[in-house]
């Protein structure tokens, strides 16, 4: 009887605190939208939907739909006709500009797989980015277990290839354990960030001039490691890493210059990916 | 069942005085009425029995869900788009929230007279709270997850104790949180393995929806028990600023403060410790790194539910200080074996180390606890108290921690935390006096003895 009253009380609570938390959707920042989507469909993840209050999510869900990127697999360009439910938004203000999840995603808190397209290295915690808004690098939470032990290491942007069409392997950032190993920690925001960069580190060594696509999405798809173009063997991690590494406060680089590759590195893998 | 509903209507008319009077009306009531022959009777053969074991799966459930809740809350959070700003205010308020709850929660505790009735709210508060951040995981939603799982782990420790304190009695207690100690270091174990695979293999979310599935195991074994109450030395003076006098008492007593400074200078050096391990795994193991960090985590618990049960008889035959100073000693060796050793395996090995210590702390928190303050009816107040300390530890260790392994490194952090150890087990040896009322007893009667005859 003990179990059963506190079991109704917790239902009854659990309910009213699901009402509240879905009045209060629209005021917290960008968190709302991208678990509202979830919370509605649970999609690839095999989760069976146990809770009853989850049939209070839903109503506020659909709204916000489309910033989520797994959801979504036409090869065209579903800007156009995405969703009728975007009705709402759309009819008043003019300036609006439909982005679909296959052209850009949000990518906080999203995996990062390795080269090789299988193994997760970890996910995006934070990105850097300079006067001109433009991404410097990436902050990478890797390694631990259920949240003990992890380490945080900064890469530089151009290191990070986005395949916004793809689900299963949207981010590949291009470096091997090893040389994530043997990245210093980011630690602090205030101090200087150790990144580590593309050309040091051996990946791709053509010099980022324009906006270039950086060499290796095809050698991302190839499972052979991208250890060959490799000037420094990153068999001795350890001395390799200090040289490989460039405190991003120290190191105003000619080559920053390049604005954004990241928006034109997308789609070529982005439609190789759509043709299998 | 049956006997948790019958706690209102039998004490009859008390139940709504004291609503209107408050805590004189009610203490006043526990020690008139013969409410300790209730669980005094429960104290028979097969009904004790039926309690023990229900208090064993009780221990192992609870631990299991506490698992999920801890640093994962920042890898799930992460997972959900977060930003680092904001996954640190939610730790943050957890942690503040369970700082502010430790006292008031104890004194709730206290004041509430069916301990099950407390530990099946806060079972249900963690549920609800799993469930709040897995369905929901929005600020304000987590923000409350947090507030009502940091409050309610506040009242769940102490009801705990107090309803082994209430079934095995004072001088079984030793042995009853000895095999506490062992289920739910067995429930850690199975949590850490179930959550880590739910979270590796599902999702990072499906780790809370298994968080809320394993708190109704835990409540059917908090069934078994039935009817439970902490018999409380029958107080005659029921006035608010004697009662306030009586706690004040309690918490300046020498034994509690010196107790309460040895646990905090525990935790103060053993918290930092284990992250900084991991972090070092991470860089150094492959990818592997991972097994080795739940190694890491799940060996220490084997040890303390090997170890645990003798040490719980240890204590009572032998003393508290024994333990306390086995135990304690440990964390220097610990510490400096670390700044040492970097093989993986042997890393994992040393572990064994901190099992060793785990075991001594969790039972001996409760059990230095009880002896001081056991039957004075602010048991859980002083073990709120306890608990406040072993928090203020907990929070400057990593604080303290990280900052000497920015300035000194790694190894000098190892040090440090060594030398913090050190300090706790000299504190333990040198100044604790020994709590266990049967050999403090014999204790100042063999001293006496001595004092008669000084030389032969």
């Amino acid at each position: 009887m003990k179990a059963g009253r506190s079991a109704r009380l917790l239902a009854a609570v659990a309910v009213l605190l699901g009402a509240a938390g879905a009045l209060a959707d629209p005021l917290p920042e960008g968190t709302a939208a991208p678990s509202a989507p979830d919370a509605q469909t649970a999609p690839d993840k095999a989760q069976p939907p146990p809770v009853t209050e989850q049939q209070d999510v839903p109503p506020v869900a659909p709204k916000e739909g489309p910033t989520q990127p797994e959801a979504e697999k036409p090869a065209t360009d579903a800007s156009a006709a995405p969703k009728a439910d975007e009705a709402p938004k759309d009819e008043a203000p003019k300036n609006v500009e439909p982005v679909a999840p296959t052209e850009a995603f949000g990518v906080l808190g999203k995996k990062v797989y390795g080269p090789d397209g299988k193994d997760i290295l970890g996910s995006i915690i934070d990105i850097l980015v300079d006067d001109q808004g433009h991404p410097r690098a990436a902050i990478v939470d890797f390694g631990g277990f259920l949240g003990v032990g992890s380490r945080k290491i900064a890469v530089d942007w151009q290191l990070m290839k986005f395949h916004p069409g793809d689900s299963a392997v949207p981010i590949v950032l291009d470096l091997d354990r090893k040389q994530i190993q043997a990245a210093p920690e980011y630690k602090d925001p205030t101090r200087p960030a150790e990144v580590v960069e593309p050309d040091l580190v051996g990946v791709s060594a053509t010099p980022p001039v324009a906006g270039v696509v950086v060499t290796p999405s095809p050698s991302a798809d190839t499972t052979a490691p991208p250890e060959p173009p490799l000037a420094v063997p990153p068999a001795a991690p350890s001395p390799a890493a200090p040289s490989s590494v460039a405190p991003s406060s120290a190191a105003p680089r000619g080559d920053v210059a390049a604005p954004a590759p990241p928006p034109d590195a997308a789609p070529q893998p982005n439609a190789d990916k759509h043709a299998n | 069942m049956l006997t948790s509903t019958r706690i209102d209507p039998v004490p009859g008319g008390a139940g709504g005085r004291h609503d209107a009077n408050g805590h004189d009306a009610k203490t006043s009531h526990s020690g008139a009425t013969p409410l300790g022959a209730n669980s005094s009777g429960a104290n028979t053969g097969a009904q004790e029995r039926r309690a023990g074991f229900g208090l064993d799966l009780l221990n192992l459930w609870v631990a299991n869900i506490q698992t999920g809740f801890g640093p994962f809350i920042a890898v799930y959070l992460t997972s959900r788009g977060w930003t680092q700003t904001a996954i640190g205010l939610t730790l943050s308020l957890g942690t503040l929230t369970a700082m502010a709850s430790q006292l008031p929660a104890g004194a709730l505790v206290d004041a509430i007279r069916s301990k099950g009735r407390v530990a099946a709210l806060s079972i249900a508060a963690f549920a609800l709270s799993a469930l709040l951040f897995a369905v929901y995981p929005v600020p304000l939603s987590v923000y409350s997850a947090e507030i009502l799982h940091g409050f309610s782990s506040c009242t769940l420790g102490p009801a705990i104790a107090a309803l082994s304190l209430a079934i095995a009695g004072h001088a079984g207690l030793g042995r009853r949180l000895g095999r506490n100690a062992r289920f739910a270091s067995i429930g850690n174990g199975i949590g850490a393995a179930l959550m880590g695979a739910a979270g590796y293999y599902i999702s990072e979310r499906s780790v809370f929806f298994l968080t809320a599935a394993l708190t109704l195991p835990a409540i059917f074994a908090l069934r078994r028990l039935g009817h439970v109450e902490l018999p409380v030395r029958a107080q005659k003076d029921l006035k608010l600023k004697h009662k306030l006098r009586e706690i004040g008492q309690i918490l300046a007593d020498r034994r509690l403060l010196i107790f309460a400074g040895c646990a905090a200078l525990f935790t103060l050096s053993d918290a930092a410790v284990l992250p900084i391990v991991g972090g070092a795994l991470t860089k150094r193991a492959g990818a592997e790194a991972s097994l080795l960090i739940a190694a890491c985590i799940v060996l220490p618990q084997i040890v303390v539910a090997a170890v645990s049960p003798w040490m719980g008889s240890l204590a009572e035959t032998h003393g508290r200080r024994i333990v306390l100073a086995l135990g304690f000693a440990t964390l220097p060796v610990r510490a400096l074996l670390f700044a040492v050793v970097t093989d993986p395996t042997l890393v994992v090995a040393v572990q064994i180390l901190n099992g060793v210590a785990s075991a001594a702390f969790l039972i001996m928190v409760p059990l230095v606890t009880a002896d001081i303050a056991g039957r004075s009816g602010h048991f859980n107040l002083a073990l709120g108290f306890v608990g406040f300390t072993i928090g203020i530890g907990g929070m400057s260790s990593t604080t303290l921690a990280g900052w000497v392994a920015d300035h000194h490194g790694e190894a000098a952090t190892f040090v440090f935390l060594a030398a913090v150890g050190l300090v706790a087990t000299l504190l333990v040896w040198f100044a604790l006096p020994e709590t266990n009322p049967r050999i403090a007893e014999h204790n100042t009667v063999h001293e006496r003895k001595k004092r008669a005859r000084p030389k032969e």
